[in-house]
């Protein structure tokens, strides 16, 4: 059988046609599927008064740490106030949805839309540039990101001015946060680091995972304020002045820390600093209660 | 260690009582580690424990951060701990690493027993 060269052409031409039509013009290395229900596994870290080991705060931050009250989250302003995204995602009951949002046109995947109960933000891949920086803040921020081989990597800013720990380390409306989401077969990790030129000398880092859970079901949040007020009454707002806050070294005197060591820094973040700890004072165990967040 | 691309193990040989049994591969991205045939041990220094028959998977990934001031390089680790004897699911923890250029972070020092771990 002998075929002539321009029937040969014409094979290849529609054996392209045919890749172009199986293989549609998506992004080629966006073919780890994340979209689906996942449940997390919570982490109950960062909720211990006067604890702020391993966070690089500087002294901006560590002063402003130092003077938040737990009661400030009973105010009737604050009892539905959302954590910012990414702590929201580790400590929050956070199942998570995730779904894309295709263009009609081109079948590209426009955006990545990340819901939890408490909370929804998208991840933009078609481009588009952030907002100017007077846009509006959010706690859910703006993201966009692209993909590093099986990873989605996506920028977080314009974030409202939060918390980067449940018990008052602050996060500054001038953060970024770099968040690496990666799905190890049925699990899914989110790497999440911390940028904040106002509060933290350098980047601060951590990780959460979910459980691939087709079966879950994510709760309404049906929050709002009761009418009847909060334990706090209006107009009080409970903080530490500098220097008076009593149960800051619960704490370090709980576990045998050095009190200087549980304040953080960024050189408390180093395994070295394990050998000063050693030269270091601790103060004599007089507790073995100290406050904790629950929620 | 037996490098297996596809993560099933398959042809993978290890020995009752020897070690551990580790079936690695570079998944595209990150590289995957399977450990069996472990000791019996703890997941946590106040005493959860772990049995004989548990399963160890570990995810490296290597990566570095576009922006951070001078582009640190990390490496987290991602532990997935199954076990049938003392666990009802998966425990999942991480470690993280940041790379120090010039190795001046790498320390070793022997195991004294007179030191708590």
């Amino acid at each position: 059988m002998r075929f002539r060269k321009s029937d040969l052409k014409m094979k290849g031409l529609y054996f392209l046609l045919l890749l172009f039509l199986v293989f549609p013009a998506r992004s080629l290395w966006a073919q780890v599927d994340l979209t689906g229900e996942w449940s997390p596994r919570i982490y109950n870290d960062g909720r211990d008064v006067g604890d702020y080991t391993g966070i690089p705060l500087n002294e901006a931050g560590r002063l402003r740490a130092e003077s938040f009250h737990p009661e400030q989250f009973d105010l009737p302003e604050n009892i539905c106030r959302p954590h910012s995204f990414d702590i929201g995602l580790r400590v929050a009951p956070a199942q998570l949805y995730i779904s894309t949002e295709l263009d009609s046109a081109t079948q590209q995947i426009v955006d990545y839309h990340f819901h939890a109960y408490w909370s929804d933000f998208r991840v933009w891949l078609d481009g588009r540039p952030h907002p100017p920086e007077y846009a509006a803040h959010k706690f859910s921020g703006f993201s966009t990101g692209k993909w590093e081989g099986s990873t989605l990597v996506f920028t977080t800013d314009h974030l409202k001015e939060g918390f980067i720990t449940r018990v008052g380390a602050p996060l500054s409306p001038k953060a970024t946060v770099t968040t690496r989401v990666t799905r190890f077969g049925n699990y899914l990790t989110m790497v999440f680091i911390i940028s904040d030129p106002a509060y933290l000398t350098e980047p601060y880092i951590r990780e959460s995972s979910w459980v691939y859970d087709p079966q879950q079901v994510i709760p309404a949040f049906p929050c709002e304020p009761s009418p009847e007020g909060t334990i706090i009454p209006a107009g009080s707002v409970p903080s530490f002045l500098p220097g008076k806050n009593d149960i800051l070294s619960d704490f370090a005197k709980e576990y045998g820390i050095p009190p200087e060591a549980a304040l953080g820094g960024a050189e408390t973040t180093h395994p070295d600093y394990l050998k000063k700890m050693k030269t270091m004072k601790t103060l004599p165990r007089t507790t073995t209660k100290h406050f904790e967040r629950q929620g | 260690m037996v490098v297996d691309p596809y993560g099933t193990g398959g042809g993978a040989t290890g020995a009752v009582g020897r070690g551990p049994r580790e079936v690695g591969g570079e998944v595209p991205g990150y590289l995957k580690v399977v450990t069996t045939q472990m000791r019996s041990g703890y997941l946590r220094k106040n005493g959860v424990p772990y049995g004989a028959n548990a399963t160890m998977e570990e995810y490296f990934d290597r990566f570095t951060d576009p922006y951070s001031s001078d582009s640190e390089t990390w490496l987290v680790v991602t532990t997935v701990v199954t076990d049938p004897q003392y666990l009802m699911e998966p425990s999942i923890t991480h470690a993280h690493f940041k790379k120090i250029p010039d190795g001046s972070g790498w320390d070793p020092t022997p195991c004294r027993g007179d030191e708590a771990r």
